[in-house]
Formats: C-alpha cells, structure tokens, sequence
C-alpha cells in the first residue's frame, strides 16, 4: 500500500466534502436567503424610521480664561506654551482674537491640547486639526481683516502653517489674548449624570501682540471669565452638551514675562475640539438588521451538525472518514467560510443604502461624524459585523453537536440569542446590559465606530473586548463538541 | 496481497443492563461470501458498527484488514460499507450524497457515476434521495459502499425491500464479489436470503456465536437419515411407527418425519396396518430448518410483521 495523504491534503478534502453537503440541500440557501433579507430588511426599516433633530440645536461650547488687550485693526499674536497641566487630552491652550469677551461673540483661535496636537478654530464652526504636533509649541496667529492664519513651530524659529480660518469678527475693534480651559469630568450619581468642573492650567513665554502697522500694542492685560450667563440663552452649554458651574480662573504674570494662567470650560462644538455629543453610532445603527438576520446563521450552523443527527447520516460520514475531529473541523471552516462571504454580502450594501437614509433623517455631522467605507473603523465594522454572524454559525454548530436535535438546538440559540434580548430590549435595561456584556450577543460590540457619550446607554463594552466574548462562548461550545463527538457512538 | 480480513476478538457492547454482544469473536475470509446471520436483536447490526468505529465496544476489538477502522484516514478504497439505507439527507440528489462521500476519500468524480450505474440507478442520480423507495436507497448504500472499489466489503441487510430482479442480482453481484477474490460479509436476519449465496456461516443468537461453519457443514451435521411420509391418517401413522420403535415428529397437516427406521420396514409397517399415504422420501434439511433449530430458544424478539414481508 501507498503512503496516505497527508493531514493538509486530507483536510483540504474534508472541506470540498463539507462543501458539497453544504451546498446540495436546499435548506442552506434558505437559511443563507434569511439572513440577508432579515439583515437587509430590517436595517433598511430602522433607517427609515428613525430620525432626529440634534443637529438643529447649533451646540456650541464657549467658556474659558481669557487674558486679553484690544486690538484695533489687523495684526499678530504670538506665544510659546511652555507648559500644560494634563487635566484632560482635550484640555485647551492657546491664543484667540474675538469680537469682545461676551460668550458666545465670533472668535478665531489657535490652541495646544496634551493629547490631540494643535487645534486652528473660527466661530464653533470651522477647525483645522494638526494632531501631530505635540508637546511643548509655539504658537502665532496672524489676522488680516476677517482671514486669519495659525502657525505653529516647535523652536519658535522654524514656523509651520496649520491653516487659515475665516471669522464673523469685525476688523477693527475686538480683543486679542491668551486663553485656557480644560472639559469637566463626568462622574454618574447612581444613575444621574453629573459634571464636575476642571480647572486647566499653562504657562506662556515669549508673549507678543504686534498691530499690523509695527510696534507694540499700547494697551494692558485684562483677565475676563468667559462663560454664559447661568439661565442664559442657549448659546454655550446647551441641550444635551455637558453642563458643568463655572470655576474661576486666573493668570500670575512674573517679572522675566511668563504668564501662568488656568481656566475651566471648553470652546467649539460637537464634532469639534473633543466635544462628543453622539448618542447614536450611524455605522452600528445602520447594520442593526444582523440582530435578527442571525437567525439565518443559526439556521444554517445548528442544521449543518443536527440533519446529520437526524437522518443518521452521520454514520455515512463517519464511515467515510473515521477521523471526526477532521470531519468537526472541516464543518467549522466551511460554514464559517459560506457564512462570513454571505455577510459581506448583505453588510456592505446595507452600509451603503442606510448611509443616504441616515443623512436624510437627520443623522448627519457634525453631531454623527461623517463615515467611509474606507475608514478603518468603519471596514472594521462592516466586516466585523460578517464575522459576528460567522461566528454566531459556529456556535449555533457547536450547540447543534452537542444537543444533536434540531428542535432542541433551534429553540435554545433563538431563546438566547433572539427572544430574550428582544424581551429584555423592551422591558429592562440592566439585563439588556447584561445581556450586552456577558452572553454571546456582547460580540455585536465589534460594530461600534464611534465613542458615544458617556451618559448613553447604548454603550456596553468597548469594540474588542465584546467580541472576545462571543469568540470565548464559541471556542467553548467547540471544544465540548469535538469532545462530545469523539466519545459518543454515532 | 495484502490483509482482506476481519477480526472480531472478545468484542463486548453493553446497553445499560443489556449485553448486546458478548464476548464475541471470529474470523470473516476473503474470497468468499460470509453470510452473518442471527434474530432480531442478535447483535449483528451492533457487531458491525464496532467494526466500523461507529460504536464503542465496551471490551475486546474489531479489526479490518488487520488494522482498527479508525486507522484508516480514508477507508473506501480499503472497506466499503453499508449499514442503513436510510441514512441519507432527503434533499439531497443521489450525485451529490456519493460525491461528497468520493471527496471525502479523495475519489475522482467520474467514479460516482460508474458505480450509479453498477448499481442501476444512473437514470435517477440527479433526482433527490427523498423520493427514492427503499430498494432505491438499498442501491445507493451499494454504490457508496463500492465507490473506492475496495477489497472489503461490509452490508447490513442489503437484500431488505429490494423487488426480486433486485434480489436476485444482488445475490449474483456479491457471489462476483467474492469471487474476485474480495472479502464479503452480509448480515441479515432470514437464512433464506442467504442459503444460496454465502460459502460460509456466522450465526449469532443473543449477542453469542452460535456457528462459524461452512454451509455444507452445517447441512451434513444436522440432518441425520429422517424419512419423510405424507399421510392423510397422521394420528394412526404416529401411533403405528412409534410402536416399532421410532421418533416421530409432526411437520405438517399431512407430513410427518421419521427418524429411527429405514424407508424399507416403515413402508412394511404402514402397509402391514392398512395405513393409506400419498409418499414417502429422505428427507433433506433446510438451512432454514436448522438455523430455526439453532436460535429458538436465543430468539430476543418474536417473529415481527416484517420479516414476512421480507421473505415476500
């Protein structure tokens, strides 16, 4: 006799075999047809009828420490920020013209974050982001008229442009300075949100303002606490943006001309300078449909192992290749494969047809930042979601193994994995957390794209580590399943 | 040439309290059609499915060609086996259910459809299997079991709901088997179906070995010199040849068998009493009648409805 095939041969045959079994019944396409239409279906629903208003609220924040001299006319300020306290990645300092020390006034500013690089901002309206300028800078901006341009340099020597920014501040009066603030903390009460103010500080060297005209500005620092009147009109701290009491700042000046100065509060708005207001994911919220179109991919995994069951043709299959750790594996890699290519198929056209829906309904940036197809987070999402069904297979075949019937294996996946997290959806929202956290449905997680405010309650786990629970579940039921179809009489 | 053998050695399967196989062991040759017969409930149907790694014998073990079955990596080309017909998907064509089978044994596709036609059913080999009658699915475990061509063969009642063109090309196909010089080995519960197939015999009863013989064997060693007499008078024949000396046993409304007395003095005795009979004869055995001898009191089950509509 010949030598036999060796084990990548005998795999590799395993799997045309499962393959064909796969593919010759008729209930793997229907199951397959489930998936992508309850996928499609009810993604294209949601999209439909969801629709919100945020963005109609124009959210601005507008509170810091202003150090600050008018300013007549065009002209330049320049500072070396020489250090800053870490209160926050997106605590902010730096240097602004703006229309007067009212919250809320036009302004154009330039600022240093210790964990977002350097800022280039007009009106709550524009920014331009440098993110990796880093660490101690020197900052300029320069205004001539109402165009205003940032630089930034890391020796005050070699000067870099970050943009220029137009601004609705009229030339010609206004006030010119320096300024610092650092976003409140959220700390959660029970359940009550609750924001604490922060006090940022940094310290300026090398602080200039030159008229455009030469010399030096003639005027005196003055220090002014920018913040919205308490039950003002909404334009700073507004609905839904974190409301935090204003803490007072100040500056000390000493004699070789450094400036500390510190201040709370924050400038921009959503989607600008780290203000996060999103309460929904746009990417996750427009693949919702995989929620219920896994009950295809639970179709198609438990029938995979219980037809067999069933019809006893797992004998023919046993007899066919003795080996069933080679006959479990195979299953495994076909089904996972057909799976994931199927999910593709339904997730990226969701992703696209939902897209236009959202914008329409309101789902739009700034407050739900724009997405692509090519940002990473997003490909990650939409093959995330592929693999969440994929996988959701896999452990519906491990369970189908374990149970060996189909009614049983059916009703216990749909119980676990559709009824009870719809029930609980609707009635109870620290089991629908727990049911985001601990049972295999926490891999969903996998779709999230962007970090929603802290205050919603839609975020569960962070993208990996719900994932990684639905891959422990799956690994889990297949090692009980190899082990169990290795000891049991077929 | 290599090992076409199989080996059962002390195999021992238990069911909770119930021994189904006990300490079974025998020797199945190559070049012969081995009959493996026994009642319902003997043990064959198990006995077989530890020889094919399906079941876990709870003692001793199987052999096939030398080697346990689960040592083959890809056994068709070496032991081709059919054990329950049914055991197929419904919606499956029978194309594909072969073809998955020849993947898995790394066996070219064109293969599954010489052995379609071997076994007659190339016209329907693209239908589903959901439709098939028995005897259909009869013939499609055979094209499974022959598709690597192998050496061994291993069928569990293969004869049960074929129609009798069915049955008489099986039994010519397994004697053609055999004769190439391949290891035949069919199960079934009716030595009926078997007498004018097998060379040689394993009868099980309870899950024991009650014979490993030859066929003649068996014949020469159970049917001794008995004389059968048709009489219409049994009750005065029975009386008359007991008085002389013989055993007499009732075989039917007008037959009797005769052991004891030559046909010479029982013709003189039944004519010197006036006793009318319409003939008498040696009688021969059926294997039926000494395999019915041999497993009466090791029957598990009563005579189920479905064995007379096998022997139909």
């Amino acid at each position: 006799m010949t030598g036999e095939p060796g084990v990548l041969r005998l795999t590799g045959r395993a799997l045309l075999a499962e393959f064909t079994k796969l593919r010759s019944v008729r209930s793997s396409g229907l199951a397959l047809l489930t998936l992508v239409a309850l996928t499609m279906l009810l993604s294209l629903v949601a999209a439909s009828l969801s629709t919100t208003t945020a963005n109609d609220a124009k959210i601005s924040v507008d509170q810091f420490h202003f150090v600050h001299q008018p300013l007549t006319g065009d002209g330049t300020v320049t500072a070396q920020v020489g250090a800053q306290r870490g209160t926050d990645p997106w605590a902010k300092a730096g240097l602004m013209f703006k229309d007067g020390t009212a919250s809320g006034s036009a302004y154009a500013a330039i600022m240093v974050t210790p964990g977002h690089g350097v800022l280039l901002q007009a009106d709550a309206t524009t920014e331009v982001a440098r993110p990796s300028a880093t660490g101690p800078r020197w900052l300029r901006l320069t205004r001539t008229g109402q165009s205003v341009t940032g630089y930034e340099s890391a020796d005050g020597t070699t000067w870099n442009t970050v943009g220029t920014v137009t601004t609705a501040a009229r030339p010609g009066t206004g006030q010119a300075g320096l300024f610092v603030a650092s976003p409140p903390k959220l700390r959660m009460i029970g359940e009550i949100p609750n924001y604490e103010p922060v006090l940022g500080e940094a310290t300026f060297k090398n602080v200039s303002l030159t008229p455009a005209g030469g010399g030096t500005a003639a005027g005196t620092w003055a220090d002014t606490e920018v913040a919205p009147p308490p039950d003002g009109p909404e334009t700073a701290l507004g609905e839904g943006a974190p409301s935090a009491p204003v803490l007072a700042g100040g500056s000390t000046r000493k004699a070789d001309g450094t400036v500390t100065v510190s201040g709370s509060g924050d400038i921009g708005r959503a989607g600008m300078g780290g203000i996060n207001l999103t309460d929904v994911d746009r990417v996750k919220a427009g693949l919702t449909g995989i929620q219920f179109g896994l009950i295809g991919a639970i179709a198609i995994g438990a029938l995979f192992m219980t037809a067999e069951f069933k019809t006893r043709g797992i004998r023919t299959t046993f007899l066919a290749r003795p080996g069933r750790a080679t006959v479990l594996t195979a299953k495994s890699i076909v089904l996972g494969t057909v799976v994931f290519v199927t999910g593709l198929a339904v997730t990226v056209p969701a992703y696209l047809i939902t897209k236009p829906l959202q914008d329409d309904n309101g789902y739009r940036a700034p407050i739900y930042p724009e997405s692509s197809i090519t940002d990473p987070v997003v490909l990650r999402a939409i093959v995330g979601a592929s693999l969440f069904l994929a996988l959701i297979a896999l452990f519906s075949l491990a369970v189908g193994t374990i149970v060996r019937r189909t009614a049983g294996a059916v009703i216990v996946l749909l119980a676990v994995l559709v009824i009870v997290p719809t029930i609980a959806g609707g009635t109870s929202d620290t089991a629908y957390a727990f049911i985001g956290r601990a049972t295999p449905l926490a891999g969903i997680s996998i779709l999230q794209t962007v970090e929603l405010t802290p205050v919603s309650d839609a975020v569960v786990t962070d993208a990996w580590s719900g994932f990684a629970v639905l891959c422990g579940y799956t690994v889990a039921a297949l090692a009980a399943a190899f082990w169990l179809l290795k000891r049991r009489d077929a | 040439m290599p090992n076409l053998t199989i080996e059962a050695r002390e195999l021992v399967k238990r069911y909770g309290s119930t021994l189904a196989v006990d300490r079974l062991s025998f020797t199945v040759e190559a070049g012969r059609v081995t009959g493996f017969v026994g009642p319902n409930g003997a043990g064959k149907s198990t006995t077989m499915r530890m020889m094919l790694a399906l079941d876990r014998p709870d003692g001793g073990e199987a052999l096939i060609g030398g080697r346990p079955y689960t040592s083959y990596r890809e056994p068709a080309r070496t032991v081709g086996a059919l054990l329950d017909p049914e055991a197929v998907h419904p919606g499956r064509r029978a194309c594909d259910h072969l073809l998955w089978m020849a993947q898995y044994n790394g066996i070219p596709r064109k293969r599954v459809d010489e052995v379609l036609q071997i076994v007659g059913l190339e016209s329907v080999g693209r239908k589903r299997v959901g439709g098939f009658s028995l005897g259909m699915r009869q013939r499609l475990g055979i094209a499974g079991a022959l598709l690597g061509d192998p050496g061994i063969l291993i069928l569990d009642e293969p004869v049960n709901g074929l129609d009798p063109e069915g049955i008489q090309w099986i039994r010519g196909f397994l004697k053609q088997l055999a004769a190439e010089g391949r290891t035949v080995l069919v199960s079934s519960h009716l030595m009926s179906e078997l007498q004018d197939t097998a060379d040689h015999l394993i009868i099980l009863g309870r899950g024991r070995l009650l014979a490993d013989t030859t066929v003649k064997e068996l014949l020469d060693q159970t049917s001794g010199d008995q004389i059968e007499v048709r009489t219409t008078e049994r009750s005065r024949t029975i009386d008359a040849l007991s008085l002389a000396g013989a055993t007499v046993a009732v075989t039917g409304p007008e037959t009797v068998t005769v052991t004891g007395l030559t046909t010479e003095r029982v013709v003189s005795l039944l004519s010197a009493a006036s006793i009318p009979f319409t003939g008498i004869g040696q009688h021969r055995a059926s294997l039926e009648d000494v395999y019915m001898a041999m497993t009466r009191e090791h029957t598990t089950f009563a005579a189920a409805p479905e064995d007379e509509r096998a022997l139909a």
